[in-house]
């Protein structure tokens, strides 16, 4: 266990949730993409926070991750919510076909 | 006192102006527009009071202990570049504190009369207290990054000011003017600034961009040099495009007279007294960077010069009272930049002063004329309005007789000392702007000539209708009146018994410059001792022959005007039927033709570009269809009916080829931002791998 | 020694999860991947000190989102039909990208050399984080309950106009 295996593995739980995110028609899967990014983020700090060399500020990478866990918390809500009114609407949740913004 | 009460003379018209904007129309609605109007007037009144007390503060402490720099907190601290929330109260910025409170409050105050009957009175109190905090904030910033975004927010008010009457497209169109123009200045700052963080980042541990820390480093900055230019010139040279923007300099002054669109006490206040004179107050700020950079101080001379003498032609031959005026402030202007270009930076800060008060009083004059005369701006429809309203006349006259110069009144003095000061830098620069004090002088008194004497030229209905305007239109008018008569005062010069007071007042914080200073920049202290030594041996009948010469041409000038305007209208008449004046007039009175190259010159290939480039897809891919629909035809002439199928292939394979390009194409515009974030991945890899490996 | 194995097991294990989250065609089986992958988080969270992250990334993450997120699933997706509701585009040209990102960041990692500390922090931080919380992070703090509160109301609105209209 070595701050660069944490990295390594952070990145690619952030490289698995981006292909998640590009690649999926559903928005509850892009959900779950944009929630692997903010684990991995908070893996980031995490890591940092153990290894840092910054001797009176030990914790400080862990209230960054407990914030991101908030975040996310609310990011999910409101995405939800936003899935749930879309589903409403027109009866399907599949991003590829949400393309009012086509020009 | 003063570091617990200055921070807030910006805070107060911000306060004023969230007061205004948020809650203004219910205001409006429910207590009418007086209390309203006096709620706007109350923040300005008291950030006047507070900046006029710390005036006389201020003036009672030594000398040395007249600079304030207030640290309220930090802004920006990304590892070694560090800027600070932070006012410098000193004898510069307490001097334009009180030209812009106290004139601003003034001129709310006429506001209320002018705008009088408006639907959205509290929105243009709230523009207008916004528009004093974002130039409080200009002028009181200890650094650069305060006072961009001054600079920033002064130039979005005057944007929202010039369109505040937006449903007139051509007043809407005004604004947008003004703002892209202004755009482009403002790239000019930027770049100066990026210029001095890159170059103190070079050099030194941490960057700042306060004016004490950046005044310390010029001399190791002024060795520097970048693409084999000295870095200063550069630097220097881009903050004045940043000032040409701002302050209306050739090329940039178009917007300015089409700013006129706005309401009258805006172009008083933003349009002539103070947000145009950021320019000058920059550079003034920034006198211990120019000083060293005598290339740039050469070119800003001669811009200045050029656009002080263009203007004042034009200005001549327009007949909207408004427009007279705006091209006399890019004159006027212009004078201002000539003496910062000569080093002369008191006399150029000097006649920012008076030109705030007469020129303020000259708008507020006319905007009370406008709106006595139902919004009537041709001053062909004028006339002998003096006897209708005597304190605006009496008042326009004055302002009148010190923006030309007349003895003893303000413009007197600030103009004659620029005048002097460009004609120990160079004669050609002075032979402009003489001949430009001149041509002010005529133009003023044609407008005064034609609007307050003579026989009234307009409709029988509006005449009976003109009335004086109420108290609070007047007396502020009268007020600016007084102290364009009476400013100059504070700098007279010592030839005629005075002791520069006001330059000396200023010395503390901006040095004039002297031929000596230029070759060690070091000894900028020693400089301003040097010059005054300099005047006591200089030859003193230059400086008089100089005044005389200025005040006789000045009112050989006016008695021109007098004669074409008042005493033989005929002649003038019979001089315009002649074709070689006529042409002139007319050049003059179309500005040049500036607006026309420049629609011809930029707007126009730019919109060609973009019509070429919406015609792309039609011109390229339905070419390459039609021509290979003909050649379809000549191959099916000349080889008959012999094989149908190739043929017919082609035309598909064609048209399947321009409908793939066309697929290509509008996958970007799918409305997918998933598609938008696999292209940013995409570059984001291969920029990071290209810095990595490649470079 | 032991912590090595651990790391490793949950390593494996949640990059697994994370794999099947991501090309798994069963949005259902999807979900409850992520719910394992929130769990592995959790161990890793265990395994660099953080005892107080790791519970609430257990409770929020794995108790509360996931749960959220199956929810959503099965209220939105076609549920009867599992294997078209998960559906991929671009999936060979999206996998080339995100293989090519993470060598590239892997490789500078790799390369980087890390200032690291000698001793780590090993007591329960708990009490650290609540002193830490309520005194230097009390603004970032308040903002984000404050934010929690409108991200929930915002929601309730969301989800109620459909009904309203």
């Amino acid at each position: 266990m070595s701050l660069t295996l944490i990295l390594a593995a952070s990145t690619a739980l952030f490289a698995l949730g981006t292909v998640m995110f590009i690649s999926r028609k559903n928005s509850i899967a892009i959900l779950m993409g944009v929630e692997l990014l903010m684990n991995a983020a908070a893996l980031n700090f995490m890591g940092f926070s153990y290894y840092s060399p910054a001797k009176d500020h030990p914790l400080d990478g862990q209230i960054f991750a407990l914030f991101i866990i908030l975040i996310a918390a609310a990011e999910a809500v409101v995405a939800l919510g936003i899935a749930i009114a879309v589903y409403k609407e027109y009866a399907h949740v599949q991003a590829d076909q949400l393309n009012q913004l086509e020009g | 006192m003063i570091e617990s009460l200055i921070p807030l003379v910006p805070i107060l018209p911000l306060f004023g102006a969230m007061v205004m904007g948020f809650f203004g129309k219910r205001i409006q609605a429910a207590f009418g527009e007086n209390l309203t109007g006096i709620l706007g007037c109350t923040a300005p009144a008291l950030a006047a009071l507070i900046a006029f007390g710390s005036f006389f503060e201020l003036i009672s402490l030594p000398e040395e202990a007249r600079v304030f720099v207030i640290k309220l907190g930090q802004w920006v601290g990304v590892a070694d570049f560090q800027v600070e929330w932070a006012f410098r109260y000193d004898p510069l910025s307490a001097l334009m504190l009180m030209i812009i409170t106290g004139i601003g409050t003034l001129i709310h105050i006429y506001s209320m009369g002018y705008m009088h009957g408006d639907k959205s009175f509290w929105r243009f109190f709230s523009y207008i207290n916004l528009f004093l905090a974002a130039m409080l904030m200009l002028v009181l910033g200890d650094n650069l990054l305060i006072m961009f975004l001054g600079w920033e927010g002064v130039g979005l008010c005057s944007y929202l000011l010039i369109g505040f009457w937006f449903t007139n497209s051509d007043y809407a169109y005004a604004g947008r003017k003004a703002f892209i123009v202004n755009r482009i200045g403002d790239l000019g700052f930027l770049t100066g600034m990026f210029l001095l963080i890159y170059f103190s980042a070079m050099h030194y541990d941490i960057v700042t961009l306060s004016y004490g820390e950046l005044a310390n480093r010029m001399e190791v900055l002024s060795k520097l040099q970048i693409w084999g230019l000295p870095m200063l010139e550069v630097t220097a040279l881009a903050f004045f495009v940043g000032a040409m923007g701002k302050s209306a300099q050739i090329p940039l002054y178009v917007w300015l007279p089409d700013a006129m669109a706005g309401p009258t006490p805006v172009s008083a206040l933003i349009h002539a007294a103070t947000m145009v004179t950021a320019g000058v107050y920059m550079i003034g700020r920034m006198y211990f960077m120019y000083s060293m950079a005598p290339i740039a101080l050469q070119t800003i001379s001669f811009v200045a010069a050029a656009t002080c003498f263009l203007s004042a032609t034009i200005g001549m031959a327009q007949y909207d009272i408004k427009k007279v005026l705006a091209y006399s402030t890019v004159s006027q202007l212009g004078y201002m930049f000539l003496a910062m270009g000569v080093g002369a930076y008191s006399a150029g800060i000097f006649h920012l002063l008076t030109h705030a008060a007469f020129k303020a009083a000259l708008f507020m004059g006319s905007g009370a004329i406008i709106v006595a005369l139902h919004h009537e701006q041709d001053m062909r429809k004028m006339g002998g309005l003096l006897k209708k309203m005597p304190v605006t006349g009496y008042s326009f006259i004055a302002a009148t007789l010190a923006i030309m110069g007349f003895p003893l009144t303000s413009g007197f003095f600030s103009k004659d000392e620029i005048l002097e000061k460009a004609f120990e830098h160079a004669p050609a620069l002075w032979v402009l702007a003489f001949t430009a004090a001149g041509i002010t002088s005529f133009y003023m008194w044609r407008l005064v000539f034609m609007t307050f004497f003579g026989k009234y030229r307009g409709d029988e209905h509006t005449w009976d209708h003109c009335v004086e305007q109420p108290k609070r239109t007047t007396v502020p008018v009268a007020i600016l009146a007084v102290a364009a008569l009476t400013l100059g005062f504070l700098n007279v010069p010592d030839f005629l018994g005075g002791s520069y007071s006001f330059s000396n007042y200023l010395s503390p914080v901006v040095k004039d410059m002297d031929g000596h200073a230029l070759e060690a920049g070091a000894v900028l202290h020693a400089a301003a001792e040097h010059a005054a030594e300099a005047e006591e041996h200089g030859d003193l009948w230059i400086e008089w022959a100089l005044m005389i010469g200025s005040v006789l041409w000045t009112f050989i000038t006016a008695g021109l005007a007098y004669y074409y305007y008042m005493k033989a209208p005929q002649q003038r008449e019979r001089l315009m039927a002649k074709a070689g004046p006529k042409r002139i007039f007319q050049v003059l009175h179309d500005k040049y033709y500036v607006d026309e190259f420049y629609d011809w010159a930029l707007i126009r290939p730019l919109i060609r570009l973009f019509r070429f480039l919406a015609n792309f897809d039609k011109y390229v891919v339905d070419g390459a269809v039609n021509l290979a629909a003909f050649l379809s035809k000549g191959l099916a002439q000349i080889a008959g009916f012999l094989d149908k199928g190739i043929v017919d292939g082609i035309v598909n394979e064609l048209a399947w080829f321009s409908q793939a390009t066309g697929k290509g194409f509008s996958l970007m515009q799918s409305g997918r931002i998933q598609g938008l974030v696999a292209s940013t991945l995409v570059l984001f890899t291969a920029v990071f791998a290209l810095l990595i490996f490649v470079l | 020694m032991v912590q090595n194995i651990f790391f490793l097991i949950v390593l494996v294990f949640t990059l697994g999860m994370g794999l099947y989250v991501t090309v798994g065609q069963n949005l259902i089986r999807s979900a409850f991947a992520l719910f394992f992958t929130l769990f592995g988080m959790a161990g890793f969270y265990i395994l660099l000190g953080g005892d107080f992250i790791a519970m609430v990334q257990l409770l929020v993450y794995a108790g509360g989102i996931a749960v959220l997120l199956t929810f959503g699933a099965m209220l939105t997706a076609e549920v009867d039909s599992p294997f078209q509701s998960n559906q991929l585009f671009n999936g060979f040209w999206t996998f080339v990208s995100g293989v090519g990102f993470f060598s590239l960041i892997y490789y500078v990692l790799m390369e980087t050399d890390w200032p690291l500390k000698a001793a780590n922090y090993h007591e329960p931080t708990t009490k650290e984080i609540g002193r830490l919380l309520l005194q230097q992070y009390i603004l970032p703090f308040e903002v984000i309950s404050f934010l929690l509160l409108v991200a929930m109301v915002g929601a309730i609105f969301l989800v109620q106009k459909g009904d309203r209209q």
